[in-house]
């Protein structure tokens, strides 16, 4: 049930996207490892640990 | 050495904010301009593990070792090295400081042995009476706004008074500025002060507390010229341009505190400064003369703590701010050119579904980034009002040095929301942090693109794009949950896991490319 309505939308809202500069290979393939890496972190320490950090960060410490 | 001041490690690299931490500077200018040998270790900048602080701590020979605690995470970090340090060097004394060892200093006292002393509130004066008389082997127990134990006991020494005159304090050494500017040219940020204090007393802040608590004035601003003489300097020592204030209250809200602020603005101008820089800022002390005139000094973002979109909410947080003035002062804040950085608090002990969903569509409208705030919970830190009355409902609850409430009293469908997106958050944040750098990014490099309007439009047609996306998503979870009672939490929470992380590397590749197409102008330009 889920599934239908959250894949619906990800088709619907991608349309403001198609107006911008399109991503490259290379940038593809950089967000893809940025992304792998924080679900790295995230699995390595409790995701309560690193959203209290990420909020750190935000407040500068 | 005698002193050794240091910054815990506690930020995920991913995250990172490179600015210098401007606590051990004014710590470590008092120190050395009254002739005591300071060294700071930022081991948050350095990504310094445990185990090499503690190498450079042995080589260092110290007398005293003092930690910034800005956080319970930075406690936690700081309550290990501790242990560490004083199982190689017992007879080192350990210091720590900031908000949260202010407030909460006897639990700390008692729970980390290894941890000799808290300097409370402003600690300037305090560290130096204490290096005065470690290092002349007289009493240091004496020292006025130190804490410490006394075998079983908890001994809380009468408090130092507020710094009255701030242009009395030297200007904060800057020892990892060249560091920063090596590593991160385009990234960092000169971390800057214009005053201490806060007017308000917003029940989930530890400002008001820890200016209140002490004696002295509340408030205080350095005079212009001070602050202009130090952007001054750092512009010709380090050719830096690129400047956070870090005030809570940066335009006081008088006809003085506008008149003042305008006429540093004229000031920065007047001496040719040509910097650029963020402030924070009430929205309802926002002044549209006064912004204009530091927009032409250089002033190019502002962030508004907003904390809620429904007025019942704002009022139960004390923020003493009408939505409507939010409103209207958001509203003419757009048209001026300069980025907005706002945030909120989305999940509460009393707030509810529809309180969130007011924030979302109320915070989304401008396409503001408000990605980062969506899974913002009070963290009731100690200092703070809401803490007290959490403790009192017997809706506190401590886990080491961290606090939090256990549940939101009014809908508990609140709390599944939280259940549900939690592991989703990072990858928010990461998006967040990527559009707040690439726009820096186009702020530092702005008078070296040639089509800047162009790329700015991109990256906050983008920034909208995304938004809007993230507000879709959320409102269906939140439309679903208002209309379902069975609940199955564990398959919604991976359900938007997966939507998120998809989602977020689309929208990281987006960004990732503009970074990349400035760089490539700012390199063709140089070329």
């Amino acid at each position: 049930m889920m599934d239908k309505i959250f894949s619906i939308k990800i088709h619907q809202t991608d349309e403001p996207f198609c107006k911008l500069p399109q991503p490259s290979e290379e940038a593809i393939i950089e967000s893809k490892i940025l992304i792998e890496r924080l679900e790295e972190e995230v699995n390595n320490e409790t995701t309560e640990k690193v959203q209290k950090d990420i909020l750190l960060c935000h407040i500068g410490q | 050495m005698a002193v050794a001041l240091v910054r815990p490690n506690t930020a995920s690299k991913m995250f990172k904010i490179f600015s210098e931490s401007l606590a051990l500077g004014y710590l470590s200018a008092v120190l050395r301009e009254n002739g005591i040998e300071t060294s700071i270790i930022d081991c948050y900048l350095e990504d310094i593990k445990l185990d090499d602080l503690i190498q450079r701590v042995l080589k260092g020979d110290y007398h005293i070792i003092g930690f910034t605690i800005s956080n319970p995470s930075s406690l936690e970090w700081t309550a290990k090295a501790s242990q560490l340090i004083k199982k190689e060097k017992p007879g080192v004394h350990i210091v720590i400081g900031g908000h949260t060892p202010s407030f909460d200093y006897e639990y700390i006292l008692q729970v980390v042995p290894q941890i000799d002393s808290v300097a409370r509130f402003e600690g300037e004066y305090i560290l130096l009476n204490l290096a005065r008389a470690i290092i002349n082997k007289h009493e240091w127990r004496t020292t006025k706004g130190l804490s410490f134990r006394d075998q079983n006991k908890v001994i809380a020494n009468e408090l130092m008074p507020l710094i009255s005159d701030l242009d009395e304090l030297p200007f904060p050494q800057r020892d990892y500025l060249p560091y920063l500017i090596d590593k991160y040219p385009d990234d960092y940020s000169v971390y800057i002060n214009r005053g201490r204090g806060c007017y308000r007393r917003c029940t989930f802040c530890s400002v008001p507390s820890f200016f209140t608590i002490p004696n002295g004035k509340i408030i205080r601003q350095r005079s212009n010229e001070n602050l202009i003489l130090e952007i001054e300097k750092l512009v010709t020592t380090y050719m830096v341009d690129n400047f956070t204030f870090i005030d809570d209250i940066f335009i006081l809200p008088s006809k003085e505190g506008k008149k003042n602020t305008i006429q540093l603005a004229e000031g920065l101008k007047r001496r040719g400064l040509k910097i650029y820089f963020s402030i924070a800022e009430r929205i309802d002390n926002l002044d549209e003369e006064v912004i204009e005139e530091l927009i032409s000094s250089g002033l190019i973002r502002i962030f508004v703590g907003l904390e809620a979109a429904t007025q019942e909410i704002l009022d139960k947080l004390d923020k003493r701010i009408s939505k409507k003035i939010m409103e209207e002062r958001l509203t003419w804040l757009l048209t001026k050119n300069i980025d907005i950085e706002i945030s909120f608090i989305n999940f509460l002990p009393f707030n509810t579904l529809k309180d969130i969903r007011e924030n979302i569509n109320f915070f989304s409208q401008w396409g503001l980034d408000i990605l980062r705030s969506l899974g913002n919970r009070l963290e009731p830190y100690p200092g703070t009002s809401i803490h007290d009355a959490l403790r009192m409902e017997g809706n506190l609850a401590r886990n080491g040095f961290f606090y939090n409430y256990i549940r939101n009293t009014v809908d508990p469908k609140v709390d599944v929301l939280y259940n549900i997106i939690q592991p989703s958050i990072p990858f928010l944040a990461l998006i967040s942090h990527q559009l707040r750098t690439t726009k820096t990014l186009f702020w530092k490099k702005k008078t070296l693109l040639k089509n800047f309007d162009i790329f700015y439009n991109y990256i906050l047609l983008l920034q909208k794009a995304i938004v809007f996306e993230v507000r879709e998503l959320f409102l269906i979870l939140i439309d679903y949950l208002e209309h379902h009672e069975k609940i199955d939490i564990n398959q919604l929470r991976s359900e938007i896991y997966e939507v998120i992380t998809a989602k977020a590397e689309k929208w990281l590749s987006f960004l990732l490319e503009i970074k990349k197409q400035i760089k490539q102008e700012v390199l063709s330009h140089d070329g």
